[in-house]
């Protein structure tokens, strides 16, 4: 045979056991077989499927592997699984190092791993038996649920009729606060007007000083009154300057008449003046009478009442004034309208505001009024809306003149028209004034009565809103 | 031969099974009764088998006998071993890369790619090296040795041997049978290290392992139960390809013919037996190596 055949030979087979053996090292590196170790001992209840060559990890890095798994002698007893571990690994396995049994990820094989102890513990010397944890088993999670549901159960069951009574409990609470509710409802209704009331008013109160009405109202809103009060003050800083000037002249005076001759001047002129009132005494003694009747006194308190008398005629006279027709205009221009005493044929008659704009609204009466069950006439709640849907168009207007309510009633006698057309238009002014919070002073009524319909035969039978108003 | 011609029919009648020919018509044929030939055929097996344990008990007696004809022995070394390891390089590559792709798409799905080192080692190292490599050489080698066998029957050169003194047993069945139980578990060893190297070429091309890595992670959950009885199986399957081919081809008969079919028969039925003898295989090493789980 050719050296060269042999040559190949040996190469095919030199080779192809080289090979082999790199496979045994390349294994044999991966259970640390090659590498210098040491070897610990853990005990476990259930190994879970750990043999004897599992690799062994310390804080997760490979480590070495089971040597031996000793099958304990009685059910008590636990295996004791051999553990051999690298040496360059020794220095972190102490002997409070726990070991334990994971698998290797999801479905991968078992392997034991040895945590890395603490820096307070020694080294775990060769041949120690190190802590151990039992291996976490889904059975035995599985079990727990189990009894854990089981105790559930049993707990429902023993507290079943408890919370039935409870929830009866519960239900009759609802029940009674139900009940408290519906009955308290008319009362927090009423409460809720009352306050709704209460509000416009105060509303009413603030519009009226934001309008400059009251003296509160003119002190914030009148730059006149504001102006003199302003003034008064500068003038009563001035007054007290003066007066503090005054006193210092006084006081220099009084300086001056220490250091000089006046005080023996002044003595005469007191004298002077004690003698002079005696004599004023004496003129006094004679202008009172001795009997303290009659006298010069007694005239001027008669004076005085007289004086009185003839201001109080003076305050009614200026009142008839206000409503003779000389000066009524002088106050219907101040803006003063004596809506309590409207004269029916003057105010027929167009002389009632002049200057104003007019702008009537008529409501049939049968739209806006229905009889109650006493057989009185009250505003339906179809009427509300009309006179709602009525008021929208006024309120729209400048409110600067006063609003009128003509009543008007055909029915009956005469006495009979009159009540039920002032009933009608006091209606709808209480109704008006308080819906859209109306200063009552601007509403007004007038008792229309029976009148005909411009151009026609029939009778006028409802009311009529006129507002006044000046562009 | 006094078993040869139930020999050839019982081989005749597995390679008509395995080829889809009709055995019946073979067997009618001959103008016997059906019962008879197949009673006859039963009987051949028998012999067939007896007549392999036989050369099989006598290639273990030639061991321990001299001359040991280490020259011859070396030679079919080089025959076997080293002619046949191209193939297998090219063989072990291809499989690697195809094992590897197929592996990436199936443990990708379950997020589990960088398992695919270790599944490759466990498929290669445990079952697929061993098999494939012994395929590749019951192909190879086993129509080699029965044609070159068969040959050398059909032209008397064997009896020539013989004439001159020489065990021709020895010299041609042992040395044949002894090379293939050798060169197989190297070959093995090649064709495992040839098929991670080329499950590493794939990887390396995909995702950039590094060699180092891939190493470490294919042999780093395999033990030594996973690699040694795997490995050394495979003489057993150089015995049963050596055995038979041998077998075949030292008893070939009929000319030409009967070399072609001697030729053909050893790869069919080393191959067969070899699939066989690899299920009791891997059921002896689970029971030997639990660890290895077969």
């Amino acid at each position: 045979m050719e050296a060269n055949k042999k040559f190949m030979v040996g190469l095919f087979v030199a080779g192809a056991l080289l090979l082999f053996a790199l496979g045994l090292f390349l294994i044999g590196n991966s259970t640390q077989l090659f590498t210098k170790s040491f070897e610990v001992k853990a005990d476990f209840a259930k190994v879970t499927g750990l043999q004897v060559g599992s690799k062994v990890r310390v804080a997760g890095m490979d480590a070495g592997a089971i040597t031996v798994i000793e099958v304990p002698a009685s059910p008590s007893a636990k295996f004791r699984v051999h553990v051999r571990i690298v040496e360059t690994m020794h220095p972190i396995v102490r002997q409070d190092s726990i070991a334990t049994i994971q698998t290797d990820g999801l479905l991968g094989n078992k392997f034991l791993d040895v945590g890395a102890g603490t820096e307070g513990s020694p080294p775990a010397p060769k041949n120690a038996l190190i802590p151990s944890k039992e291996p976490f088993d889904l059975g035995d999670l599985m079990d727990q649920m189990s009894e854990t549901v089981k105790n559930v159960n049993l707990l429902m069951a023993g507290v079943k009729d408890e919370v039935i009574t409870a929830l009866a409990n519960i239900s009759d609470v609802a029940h009674s606060a139900n009940r408290l509710i519906k009955t308290s409802t008319p009362q927090v209704r009423a409460i809720m007007e009352s306050s709704n009331r209460i509000a416009a008013n105060i509303r009413e109160i603030s519009d009226g000083v934001r309008d400059g009405r009251g003296a509160v109202g003119a002190l914030f809103n009148d730059p006149q009154l504001a102006e003199d009060v302003k003034k008064t003050i500068h003038d009563a800083g001035a007054t007290v300057q003066t007066i503090r000037e005054t006193s210092d002249r006084a006081r220099s005076i009084i300086t001056k008449v220490d250091d000089s001759d006046i005080v023996p001047q002044v003595r005469k002129t007191v004298q002077n003046m004690e003698q002079i009132t005696l004599q004023v005494k004496a003129a006094v003694e004679k202008f009172q009478s001795a009997s303290g009747e009659g006298g010069v006194a007694e005239n001027l308190q008669r004076a005085l009442a007289d004086a009185h008398e003839a201001m109080s005629d003076l305050s009614d006279d200026t009142e008839a004034l206000k409503h003779n027709f000389l000066f009524r205009g002088y106050f219907k221009q101040r803006g003063f309208f004596d809506l309590a005493s409207i004269n029916l044929p003057d105010y027929k008659a167009g002389k009632f505001a002049k200057g104003f704009q007019r702008y009537p609204t008529w409501i049939e009466a049968a739209d806006l009024f229905e009889k109650d069950p006493k057989g009185v006439e009250v505003i339906s709640a179809s009427g509300k809306q009309k006179l709602d849907a009525a008021m929208a168009e006024v309120m729209r207007l400048p409110r600067n003149g006063p609003l009128i309510v003509e009543g008007y009633s055909a029915e009956g006698e005469a006495s009979q028209q009159y009540l039920d057309a002032r009933r009608r238009a006091v209606r709808v002014q209480a109704y008006i004034t308080d819906r859209f919070h109306l200063r009552p002073a601007y509403v007004g009524t007038v008792v229309m009565g029976a009148v005909k319909a411009q151009g026609g035969a029939q009778f006028l039978d409802g009311i009529k809103i006129v507002s006044y108003y000046k562009k | 031969m006094a078993g040869a011609e139930s020999l050839t029919g019982f081989a005749h009648f597995l390679v008509g099974i395995v080829i889809n020919e009709d055995p019946k018509s073979k067997l009618a044929s001959d103008g016997s009764p059906l019962l008879e030939r197949i009673i006859g055929s039963v009987r051949g097996s028998i012999e067939w088998f007896g007549g392999l344990s036989l050369l099989g008990a006598q290639v273990i007696r030639e061991c321990f006998r001299r001359p040991f004809e280490f020259g011859e022995v070396i030679r079919q070394v080089f025959e076997i071993g080293w002619r046949s390891t191209p193939l297998i390089i090219l063989s072990g590559l291809a499989v690697g890369i195809v094992l590897s792709m197929h592996t990436r798409a199936t443990l990708e799905r379950f997020g589990a790619a960088a398992m695919i080192p270790t599944a490759l080692a466990f498929a290669l190292v445990k079952e697929t090296g061993p098999l494939i490599t012994g395929l590749l050489i019951s192909g190879r080698v086993g129509a080699g040795i029965g044609a070159e066998l068969g040959g050398m029957r059909v032209t008397e050169q064997i009896d020539a041997l013989e004439s001159l003194a020489v065990n021709s047993f020895k010299y041609l069945v042992f040395t044949r049978v002894v090379a293939c139980a050798l060169c197989l578990p190297l070959l093995t060893i090649i064709m495992d290290f040839s098929g991670m190297l080329g499950g590493f070429i794939a990887e390396a091309i995909i995702s950039g392992s590094t060699l180092r890595l891939y190493f470490s992670q294919a042999f780093g959950s395999l033990a030594f139960a996973d690699f040694i009885p795997a490995t050394l199986k495979t003489v057993v399957f150089g015995l049963i390809i050596g055995g038979t081919s041998s077998f075949l081809g030292y008893n070939a008969t009929g000319g030409a013919a009967g070399v072609g079919r001697a030729a053909t028969q050893s790869v069919v039925f080393s191959s067969v037996l070899l699939i066989l003898m690899n299920v009791i295989l891997v059921k002896f090493i689970a029971f030997l190596f639990p660890v290895a789980g077969g």
